[in-house]
Formats: C-alpha cells, structure tokens, sequence
C-alpha cells in the first residue's frame, strides 16, 4: 500500500468539468464546452492510466491509498475520505474513464442538436465523478456517496428530456427503485458498523463476523445490489431507463453503473465468503433473472428494449459468478460486457440517429447497405455477447458456467433445516445458465437480422444515413476492444503459448478477492466439453434466429407467433411483472397515501395541530393586545403590579 | 477618594467616544446650515466609533483591573460588551446617515447624542457602584430618549419619546429606590459589598437586601423588555427612526444585561441558584419563559414588519434571559456567560441590518406618511435583489436557521441551559423559537413570493454608505454562523474578572 496524494484528481476533475458545464455551460461557446467536459474526463483517463501502471507492474506496489480529509467524527464512527487503487478497481477506472471519454466523443455529435447540450454534459461528468468515487472510496460510506451520485445521475439523465411525461415518470421509477435497493445497502452499512465499529474496506476485509451478521449484512447489501443492477425482483427500471439519451444507456445503464452491485459483492467477497447462504441467493437470483429477463427480450421489438433485457440478463450472468464464489469470473464478464454491451448501445443509438428517432425493430431492416460501420462493430458486439469463440464474451461466460459447475461453496448448505445438502445447487445454476445463452443467442441475432439485413421495411421519407466519425470511432474502438479483451479469459495452456498469460484477469486480479473454495464438483467433466457445449449452444441459437428472422423467413416467424399466441403476447408485454406491482405494491400504497392525506394531514395535522395553534396564539393575541393600548397609565400600571409581583417572590 | 489618571485608560473606549461626542458638537457650531460640508459627520461619528471599537478589542486579553477605587471594573465581559457596543455605533451612525439626509433631519446634535448614549453604554457595562451605575444609566437613556424624538415631523416620535422619558424615569426611580435600600442594607454602594451583605443576612436583616434585589432587578427588566415591563417597546420602537431602534435594541440590550448579570451573578451570586426563598434563578426563568412567550405570541398578529420587530426584540430578551437563569451561582457558568456576549453580538450585527433595511423602505414612506405594512415589501426581489437576500438573511439569522449568526447564538445558550439543568425552559425556549418561524419567513414570503403592484425603487442618497453597513452586517451574520470559533477571543475572555 503506497500512500500518494494525487489520487483525488480523477474524481475531482470530471466534478470540476460538471461544476463548469452547469453553472457557465450555457454561457460558454459550444467548443469551449465540449472541450471542459472531454478533456476533464480524458485527463482523468490519463491520472488513472499511470495509477495503473504502478500497481500493474509486477515490482511495484499492490494498491495505491490516499486519505484525502477526514470526513466526519460521530462517537465511535469515523469516516475518511479515502481512495484505494488496487487492480481491480484501478481497471475499472479505465473503463469508466476510457468508456465514459468515448461515450463523451460519440455523445457530441449525438446532442448537437440538442438545446440543452450544456447540461447533459455536465449530468455527464457528474455521473463520471460519482461513479469513480463509488469504485476508488476506500469504504462504505464513501462509496454510498458515489453509489447514491450515480443514482441521481442516472435519475436526471433518465428524465433529460423532461417535458415528455413518460420520460420523466420512467426517471422517478428509476430513482424510486434505486431507493428501495438503498435502504437495503444502508442497512447493511449499520450491521457492518455494528459488528465491526468500522466501514473501511481494510478492515473487512481481515475481519471475521459470526454467521447471523454476516449473513444479515450480506444479505442487505445484496438488496441494495438488486436495486442498482437490475436483478430480481428490483429490475423493473432498467428498461423504462431506456428513455434516456441513448449514449447515456451505454454508459450508465450497460457498461457502468448497473455493474457496480456485482462490484461491490466483489470488493467485500471476504465477507460474503462468510454467508455462503446469502451467496446461494445471489447465485439463484442471478440465474433467474438472466432467464427471465432473457425470455422477454426474445418478443420485444424496440430495438433499445432488446438490449435492456440483454443487459439485465448478462447482469444475471455476473451474479451467477460472484454468487458461486468467483469474483475473478463476475468481475472478468463485467469487463468484457462493458465493451460490447457499449458497443451494441452505441450502434443502436447510431441506427436510432440515422433514421430519425426510429426505434421499431420492424420498421428497419437493410441497413447493412446504408451504414457499413454501425453494421460491422454490431455485428462483432453480437458475436461477443452470443458467445461465439474466440470474441471476449465466450471466455467470460463460458467461465462463469463453468465455475458454477465446480463450485462447491453450497456443499454445506441443507435445502432445509435437516434436508439434503445443496451439492447439486451448481449444477442447476450451470442449466439455467445455459439455456439463457440458447436465449442470448436467438433474441441478440433476431435483433442484428430485423437491423441490418434483408429489406429496409422503414417509411419511404426517411433517409438511413451513416453517422459522423465522432460516433464510429467510437464504435470501432469499442468492438476491438470486445475481440482484444478476449485475453482476459483465455485458457491458462493456451495463454501460456501465446505469452499472455500475465494478462489473464485469475492473474492479473490475484489477492485483491477471498479465494474461492478447491472445487471438488464436477471434476471429471472436462474443459473441453463445456466449451464444446457452449459452442453448440451458440450456433444452434444462431441457426434458429436465421430460421425465424432471417432474410425471407416472415412467414415462418408469423406462424411461430400465430402458434403460441398466449407466450408471445405474455413475453411481449414483460410477463405483466409492471401490471402485478402495480395491483400488490403501488396501488395499495396509493390508497393508503390518500387516507393518510385525507385524514390525517388534512384532518388532524392541518385542522388541529397547524390551524388549531393559530387560532389558540390568535386568542391569547387578541387578549393580551388589550394591554396593549398605547396607554401610558396602563403601561405604567403593569410596571408597578410586575414589581409587586417581583419584590413578593423575593421577600416570599 | 483619590483620582487616579492612569485609572482612565480602563474606561478607554467609554472617554474616546466622549470626546467624539464634544467633538461632534463643536463641529456643529462652526458648520454653515444645511452646508455641503456637514456631510462628514456621519464619518466622524464612525471614526470614533472605530477607534473605540479597536480599543476595547485591543484590550481584550488584559488583565483585569478595579479602576476609581472599585467604582468601575476593567474585566472581561465590560471589554466585550465595549467591543459590540461601539461596532454598533458604527454601523448605526451609517445607516443613518442617508436616512436624515433624505428626510432633511441631518445636524451634528444627532451623532455627537449617539456618540454620547454609546459612551454611558460602555461604562454602564464597566460599573461596580450603584450610583455609577445610575449614572451611565442615565447618560445613555436621556441621550436615547432624545435620539427617538429625532424627527419632530409628525406625533409618533413625540408621542414614543415621550412615553420612553415616562416610563424609563419611572424605572429609573425604581432602581434607584432599590439602591438606597442597599446602601441601608449593607453600608455602602459597591455591588461587592452587597454581596457581603447577602452573605451576612441572617433572618432579620435579609429582607431589606433581598427587596434591594427585587427593585434593582426591576429597573434592568424594564430595560432590556422583560414581560411585564415590554409594555413600552412597541411604542416606542415603531415610533422611533428606525437608525435609531436598531442601535437601541442591539446598544440598550447589549449594556443592560452585562450589568443586570453584573449585578445578580456580582451582588446576588451566593443566592442564585438555591431554588429555595429569594434564589433569583427560579425568577430569572419565569420571567424569561414568559417573555419569550408573549415576544413571540404578539410578534405573530403584526403587519408592520418594524412593529414585529419590536416584538421579536423582546422574544429575544426572553433567550437572553435564558442565558442569565443559566449563569446562577456564585461563579457564573461559564457557556453561560460565552453564550450571553456571543448573543448579543450576534444579535447586535442581525438586528442593525434589519432595521436598516426598515429605514431604507421608511424614507421611502416617509413623504406619504405610510406604515412599513407587509404589502409595502412585495416586490422587494425584482427591484433590489441584494436587500431582498439580505433582508432574508437578517430573518432567518433572528428566527434562528443555520448557518447564521443566530443559530450559533441560539446553540449556545440552549445548550448553557441544559448544562445547567433547566432542560424544560430550554425545551419550552426552542417550542417558542420555532413558532417565531412563522412571522419571521413571512417577511420573506412577501419579499419573494408577493409581487408588488408599483414596486418603486428605494429613494436617497449614502446608498453606498448605507449598503457598506448593511453588507458588514451580513457578512457578520454568516461569519459568525458559519465560524463562530473566530469570535472566542471575544466570548472567552468576557469571563476575566467576572463575578466575585
């Protein structure tokens, strides 16, 4: 641990680059602006990129520390502001950074036109500051600060375009969502401080909690996890965020923000080591909603929809890792998705862009012809994400699966008090898992089919028009970096031959996470299998998604919707999870804010507190104004009696 | 008794504001009428008010010393109170200075009087003998009564000046009656000797010192409006130019409870906290619950925002008086005492600025005749942004709202309070405060949120001078809110020498 003092720039400097945007932004000339908030984020980029060289290298030190104030000091809680750099988070400054720099470059041709472009970038850096408090904060509270700064973010670029009613309701959900999950964190930051009498990192980190607190904060902490990245029952929000700028999709709602649950489960995997319990529920809760979310994205037909449930899915994929025990395999697939799940946004928002604000999946098709480049880095981002060997995200899933296989941390879990052991519990995750990559495969190739190949089925007044170099570049750099990040997870013998082995993420990543227990499962189902069954699975979903969506195959996909038309409608309108929260939660929460509004604000609160004070001091105003007449005799009077008053308690 | 010279510089701050006031009135017999020269009086005045104001703070960390054979003190809380007194005068004497020249009542008289009433103020606060007592009682009240009759348009200032000389003489006889039985009591007019007395009263001669307490306390009360002795204060406040009753309600208040302290905690100490027959604690806290109660209550009904203020003037008597209950024993609490002199500057600094900004919407009025009712104050924001925020301020700084000044001095003394074990009266002081809300943000509501039929611009010249005073005035305000470590020279070394 090296003690340094400029770690503060990073996040200080997109905060400034806010400050400046927001305040002046509108007063500043456009380019000026652009050049606040891009370079204040590259520059950042660049602090972070030498911070990861010192701690990358293999002499120097393992982390980098600076405790920039003490923050605040309440009894026995004292709080610094400290950022921590090790490998882990020091990666993921360079994504947010180097992501969040790229989405700036492609989001200033996106918000030309845009009135209010001022204060999308200051929203913009904002978020970029938040969130790189959230990732360097050395403890919990610290990064509750950047936890919550994203949020609001995410909540003020959600409702950017706040006049439409519908954008700015799907923000409010965001942020009521959000908050629920919030709770849950704050909690677990009590359980933790009450255990331990400390939030920092450090300190959990070596600590060792009996299992009910444990298990209590882990638990919390989770909630608060479901909340921020969209897991079950929490998601809900995610794909109403869509409402949103697209390039703030790709930024917040795919490559970032959403990703910081599965972050913070890895930074305190010490203690979650120590609730294998809570890790089976983060592992189930992960599979289920990559299923679930999967399932629906395959009926959906606005484009950015599609990929909304494609992320809560890969989510789910991310889940299912640290929930098995391998925060090495969570936080790789985080990585490798922010590439190409940035990607896939950025090329949706490019296609949204070239046709005018379209977003209706059956109303494009062809454009293949119109935009080559948008066309190609789409189609590489699919190949990643459908798992097709040898982009990045077949190594990361495919590890994922694979560990979920092996893992043994549920062996000593019972079903039950008294059942059978839960030894089977990774091999229906490793299932799940994998019939949701069948999924991923059809509904990821349906959406690139309904994009770019086949007929352009769009209106005959609209234009498709490739974008400007400032939103292709970005795509470029993007799908590379969705095939390069591929030597993240390759296979240790082959890593070996090519000399890439140091940059293998198990490597790379070693003594920042609790080591996952000997795997013991499953042993003699050998690598080369589950790669073959993952490869297989891959194609199929490829053929099936060429059979129904393919060129010239209408007619074989009406006749699968005409087959089952109750599952289509059911996929199509999110399984009704919106219309049950509304009749369980939200309406009778509705009926019993009018009681409380009716009866007792108005009632009781208003009626004998508030105007029953007013009246009372009213009545004792109108007496005693009567001694106050402007007599002087009167004045006088009162003078002498207070006196008497006086000199009789005195004498008394 | 012998005069010792060197004794003066003790009473520094009270001799250079003397000769400033001498001054001022031979510059006035050497002035040609209504001449362009005469507009340097106010600077005058101010300048002398500075010096004063750096000598007491240059004396702060002083030992104490008894000065004129134990007639007067040099001690801690004297020097504070010295220090806030003589930076009211100051920014007084500014705000005035348009506000009579608008109104075509500018002469010398006027600051060479504010000069002199600042100077009785300054030794009031320093006096140890009853009779110097009533003396610098009455060098600041005749000055005072003189300065609210000011503006000899119109009867509400004769009529204020008048019911003030009244009742004030009225109080005076009062506490004068109170000090010839202490001198019967205990031979001699030091507040010292007093004490000796109430520490020898046996059950026979008791009752002649105690009634002494009783009527020495009475006259201070009417001072500082205490219930039931407030009768006076609206009257006279609304009457008064309105200069003038901010540097009587921040300048009176400031002297009159050093030295109603001075006396409970100097002459009455041993018997302070003892709730028993004639503890004045137990008589401290009626006076201040009831105090604060009607300050606030009859504060709420009013439409003259200067009218309110008089009532919040005497809400804030009742705090005051909270900090004095809290002081009770023979060594005076020391938040106590922090949080009495942090009070009054505090409350010094906001309620100048608010009365200054009253005179600047009263010479305004002043050709019509009007009232400063509340509808006069819509429509402030659009056409002064900058007195509307600081006009803001000064209400939130009085109701009590951090990060102003009068939270801080709020803190203090509730605090002191519950340190001192009158949790109930502190409780029941934070319940009456938080009522004052109510009249305090509707001066902001009207400034913000009423828009003004004609909104007509402040009239007058010194609008540089008055707005010099009134920026002073807030950034006090938030300094003191936001850094009330800043002023502890001034609140900690008040305690030097006080007490016994």
């Amino acid at each position: 641990m090296l003690e340094v003092n400029w770690l503060h720039l990073i996040p200080l400097l997109p905060l400034c680059g806010a400050a400046i945007c927001g305040l002046v932004g509108n007063k500043l000339p456009k380019s000026w602006l652009y050049a606040v908030a891009l370079g204040s984020v590259f520059t950042a980029f660049m602090i972070g990129l030498s911070a990861f060289g010192l701690v990358s290298s293999e002499t120097g030190a393992s982390a980098l520390h600076e405790r920039v104030f003490e923050w605040f000091t309440a009894g026995k809680l004292h709080v610094d502001l400290g950022l921590t750099i090790d490998r882990v988070s020091g990666t993921l400054v360079l994504v947010i950074t180097g992501v969040g720099f790229l989405i700036h470059l492609y989001s200033v041709s996106y918000m030309d036109e845009d009135a209010a472009y001022w204060r999308y970038f200051a929203y913009l850096n904002l978020f970029v500051a938040a969130m790189l408090l959230l990732v360097l904060g050395d403890n919990l509270v610290a990064m509750f600060v950047g936890w919550e700064g994203v949020g609001l973010c995410s909540y003020l670029l959600i409702g950017f375009w706040f006049e439409d009613d519908a954008k700015a309701s799907a923000g409010r959900k965001a942020f009521i969502v959000n908050r629920i999950g919030d709770f849950g964190f704050l909690l677990g930051i009590f359980v933790i401080f009450s255990q331990l009498g400390s939030v920092s990192f450090a300190d959990i980190h070596g600590a060792t909690f009996a299992a009910v607190p444990a298990a209590l904060a882990a638990l919390f902490l989770f909630i608060g996890a479901t909340g921020k990245s969209a897991q079950l029952p929490l998601y809900i929000w995610l794909p109403d965020a869509m409402a949103g700028p697209t390039p703030v999709s790709a930024l917040i709602h795919a490559a970032t923000m959403v990703t910081a649950g599965v972050y913070m489960i890895a930074r305190l995997s010490h203690l979650y080591m120590q609730a294998p319990g809570v890790l089976a529920v983060v592992a189930i809760i992960g599979a289920l909603t990559a299923a679930w979310a999967a399932l629906i994205a395959t009926s959906q037909s606005d484009i950015k929809k599609v990929l909304a449930y494609s992320t809560v899915s890969q989510l789910g994929y991310m889940f299912i890792g640290v929930g098995v025990g391998s925060f090495v395999a969570g936080t790789q697939h985080l990585l490798t998705h922010a590439f190409f799940k940035a990607c896939l946004f950025l090329g949706s928002g490019a296609v949204i862009h070239g046709l005018h604000g379209e977003q209706d999946m059956r109303k494009m098709g062809g454009l293949k012809k119109y935009m080559p480049h948008t066309r190609w880095t789409f189609l590489i981002a699919t190949a990643a994400i459908t798992g097709t060997i040898p982009l990045s995200g077949f190594f990361s899933k495919d590890e994922i699966l694979g560990k979920a296989l092996q893992t043994s941390i549920f062996n000593s879990l019972r079903m039950w008090p008294g059942g059978p052991f839960m030894t089977q519990l990774g091999l229906v995750i490793y299932l799940l898992g994998s019939a949701t990559a069948l999924l991923t495969a059809i509904y990821m190739w349906r959406c690139y089919y309904l994009t770019f190949e086949g007929d352009y089925r769009g209106g005959p007044d609209v234009h498709p028009h490739e974008s400007h170099w400032f939103m292709t570049l970005p795509l470029w750099i993007l799908a590379l970096l969705s095939v390069v990040g591929l030597v993240l997870g390759l296979p240790e013998p082959i890593g070996e031959k090519l000399h890439l082995d140091w940059a293998s993420w198990e490597h790379f990543s070693l003594g920042v996470f609790a080591n996952p227990p000997i795997s013991n499962n499953h042993e003699s189902i050998p690598e080369w299998l589950t790669y073959g069954i993952a490869l297989l699975i891959g194609v199929v979903g490829w053929r099936l998604a060429v059979y129904w969506f393919g060129s010239g195959s209408e007619e074989r996909s009406n006749k699968l919707v005409a087959a089952f038309p109750r599952v289509h409608s059911a996929f199509e309108h999110k399984l009704y999870v919106d219309e049950f929260y509304n009749a369980v939660i939200v309406r009778p929460l509705w009926t019993g804010a009018r009681v409380l509004w009716r009866v007792v604000d108005v009632w009781i609160i208003d009626g004998l507190f508030i105007n029953g004070t007013a009246q009372s001091v009213a009545f004792i105003g109108s007496i005693a104004r009567r001694f106050q007449n402007g007599d002087v005799q009167r004045y006088a009077a009162m003078t002498a009696l207070g006196l008497a008053f006086l000199v009789y308690v005195f004498l008394r | 008794m012998n005069f010792n010279p060197n004794d003066l510089v003790g009473i520094l701050p009270a001799v250079i504001l003397t000769l400033g006031g001498c001054a001022l009135m031979t510059t006035e017999v050497f002035l040609r009428k209504d001449g362009p020269d005469r507009r340097y009086q106010p600077f005058l005045a101010a300048v002398f008010g500075l010096i004063a104001l750096y000598v007491s703070l240059s004396q702060l960390g002083d030992p104490s010393a008894t000065l004129f054979a134990g007639a007067a003190v040099a001690d801690g809380i004297g020097r504070s109170i010295s220090a806030v007194v003589s930076g009211t005068l100051v920014l007084s004497v500014l705000l005035a200075a348009g506000y009579l020249e608008t109104l075509s009542a500018s002469r010398g008289e006027f600051y060479a009087l504010a000069l002199f009433s600042a100077a009785g103020m300054c030794l009031l606060s320093q006096a140890t003998d009853l009779i110097v007592v009533f003396i610098a009682l009455e060098v600041m009240s005749l000055a005072v009564y003189s300065l609210t009759a000011w503006l000899r348009k119109g009867t509400k200032p004769a009529e204020a000046a008048f019911k003030y000389f009244v009742l004030g003489s009225f109080a005076s006889a009062i506490f004068l009656y109170g000090a010839a039985l202490a001198f019967g009591a205990a031979g001699s007019t030091r507040i010292a000797d007093l004490a000796l007395a109430v520490r020898n009263a046996n059950a026979g001669s008791s009752m002649l010192v105690y009634a002494a307490g009783a009527l020495l306390t009475v006259g201070f009360a009417f001072k500082v409006a205490a219930f039931p002795f407030h009768m006076w204060v609206p009257d006279v406040y609304d009457g008064a130019p309105a200069p003038v009753t901010g540097f009587m309600a921040a300048g009176v208040k400031a002297a009159a409870f050093a030295t109603l302290a001075r006396i409970l905690i100097g002459g009455f100490g041993d018997v302070g906290a003892s709730m028993g027959p004639h503890g004045w604690q137990s008589l401290i806290v009626l006076l201040a619950g009831a105090t604060m109660l009607v300050g606030n209550v009859l504060a709420v009904p009013q439409r003259s925002v200067k009218r309110m203020l008089a009532y919040s003037s005497i809400a804030h008597a009742g705090y005051l008086l909270v900090s004095i209950a809290a002081m009770a024993g023979s060594e005076p609490r020391q938040d106590a005492v922090f949080g009495l002199v942090f009070y009054l500057a505090s409350y010094a600094a906001t309620v100048i600025g608010a009365f200054g900004i009253v005179a600047l919407i009263e010479r305004k009025l002043a050709p019509t005749g009007a009232s400063d009712d509340l509808t006069t104050w819509g429509g402030l924001a659009q056409k002064h942004p900058l007195l509307a925020a600081a006009m803001s301020l000064f209400m939130l700084s009085l109701a009590g709202v951090p990060p102003t000044a009068g939270f801080m001095g709020k803190l203090g003394i509730f605090r002191a309070a519950i340190e001192a074990g009158l949790v109930p009266l502190a409780i029941f002081g934070v319940l009456t405060s938080a009522a004052g809300l109510y009249y305090y943000l509707r001066v902001v509501v009207y400034i913000y949120m009423v828009p003004s039929t004609k909104p007509e611009p402040v009239v007058g010249g010194r609008m540089l001078t008055a707005g010099v005073a009134l920026a002073a005035c807030a950034v006090l305000v938030i300094w003191m809110g936001v850094q009330p470590g800043a002023f502890a020279t001034l609140t900690q070394s008040s305690l030097a020498g006080f007490g016994k």
